[in-house]
C-alpha cells in the first residue's frame, strides 16, 4: 500500500507550518478526508497558526532603535 | 494498530534554514549588514517575552553587544541566525526579571493609540487573547510558539538553538499548539470562522 492508514502528529505539526513535500501534505490531506473529528481539529490548528504569525509583525516595521545601530558600528570595517 | 513510532527522525525532510553567506568574517561591512538584518527578529522574540520594548531592546542591545565582541567565535557559512538566538537567550536567561515585564499587551497596544475599524478592532482583540494565551503557556512550551510559528524559524534552526534532536521540536510544538487551542477554546475564541 502506498499510503500509511495513519498520519503522525509530527507529519500534522509539518502540514500546519506547511512544511513538507507534497507528497506528504496529500498523504495528510487524504487522512483528514477521512477523519472529519480530526480535520476540524487541523482547521482550528491552522487558525491558531494565522494568528501567530500576525503576533508581534508591527514590530518587524519598526525602524531599528539608533542604540542597537550603534553597536554594530563598533565592527571593524576590515 | 498503534501509531507510528513519533521518534523516528531518519526519514524527514531537512528544512531550509537561512543560509549564510558570510565566507570572509573579516568582511565587517558584509557582516553588520547580515547582523541589521537580525535584528527585527530578535526585538520581536525579546518584546513579546517581556512585553516592556525598552526592556526588550535592552536584552537585545546586550545580546548584540556580545554577539559583536565574540564575532570571532561564529564561524563563517554557519547560521547567523541561530547563533544570535543563542546568545540572546542566554542574555534572557541571565537578566530577565519578571518584575521589570511591562503591562499586559492590550493595554500596551492601546497606548499605541492606533485607530482602528470595527473589524480590526475585533481582530486586535483576538490577537491580544492569543498573545495572553501565550504568556500563559509554560516557559518551554511558550519559547516553541514564539520561535516556530510567531518567529518563523525552521525547525532545524530551533532544533540547534534549543540544543535539541527535531523530533523533539515537533512533539514539543505539537503540545504547545494543543495546550493553546484548549486554552483558546475555554474562552471561546478558538473556533471563530475566519
Amino acid at each position: 500500500m502506498a499510503r500509511p492508514e495513519m498520519v503522525t502528529e509530527e507529519e500534522i505539526q509539518e502540514y500546519v507550518d506547511g512544511r513538507g513535500t507534497s507528497e506528504q501534505r496529500a498523504a495528510v490531506e487524504a487522512y483528514l478526508a477521512r477523519h472529519p473529528a480530526k480535520r476540524a481539529e487541523v482547521q482550528a490548528l491552522i487558525r491558531q497558526q494565522e494568528a501567530l504569525r500576525r503576533l508581534g509583525t508591527e514590530i518587524l516595521a519598526e525602524p531599528i532603535p539608533e542604540r542597537l545601530q550603534e553597536i554594530l558600528r563598533r565592527i571593524p570595517k576590515k | 494498530m498503534a501509531l507510528r513510532s513519533m521518534a523516528d527522525g531518519s526519514s524527514e525532510t531537512p528544512d531550509e534554514p537561512a543560509v549564510d553567506t558570510i565566507h570572509d568574517p573579516a568582511a565587517g561591512e558584509v557582516v553588520r549588514r547580515r547582523l541589521i538584518e537580525e535584528i527585527p527578529r530578535l526585538r520581536r522574540y525579546a518584546r513579546l517575552l517581556v512585553r516592556d520594548s525598552t526592556y526588550a531592546d535592552d536584552l537585545v542591545q546586550e545580546c548584540l553587544t556580545r554577539a559583536v565582541a565574540r564575532l570571532d567565535t561564529y564561524s563563517p557559512g554557519t547560521n547567523l541566525r541561530a547563533w544570535l538566538f543563542v546568545i540572546l537567550r542566554n542574555v534572557v536567561i541571565n537578566n530577565y526579571h519578571r518584575e521589570r515585564r511591562g503591562p499586559a499587551l492590550l493595554e500596551l497596544t492601546e497606548a499605541h493609540g492606533q485607530v482602528v475599524s470595527a473589524s480590526d478592532q475585533e481582530q486586535h482583540m483576538m490577537l491580544d487573547e492569543v498573545r495572553q494565551a501565550v504568556e500563559r503557556l509554560p516557559d518551554e512550551q511558550r519559547d516553541i510558539i514564539l520561535l516556530v510559528p510567531v518567529g518563523g524559524l525552521a525547525y532545524e534552526e530551533v532544533a540547534q538553538i534549543l540544543d535539541i534532536p527535531i523530533g523533539t521540536v515537533r512533539s514539543r510544538l505539537s503540545r504547545a499548539r494543543t495546550a493553546l487551542r484548549e486554552m483558546l477554546e475555554r474562552e471561546g475564541t478558538g473556533e471563530r470562522e475566519v
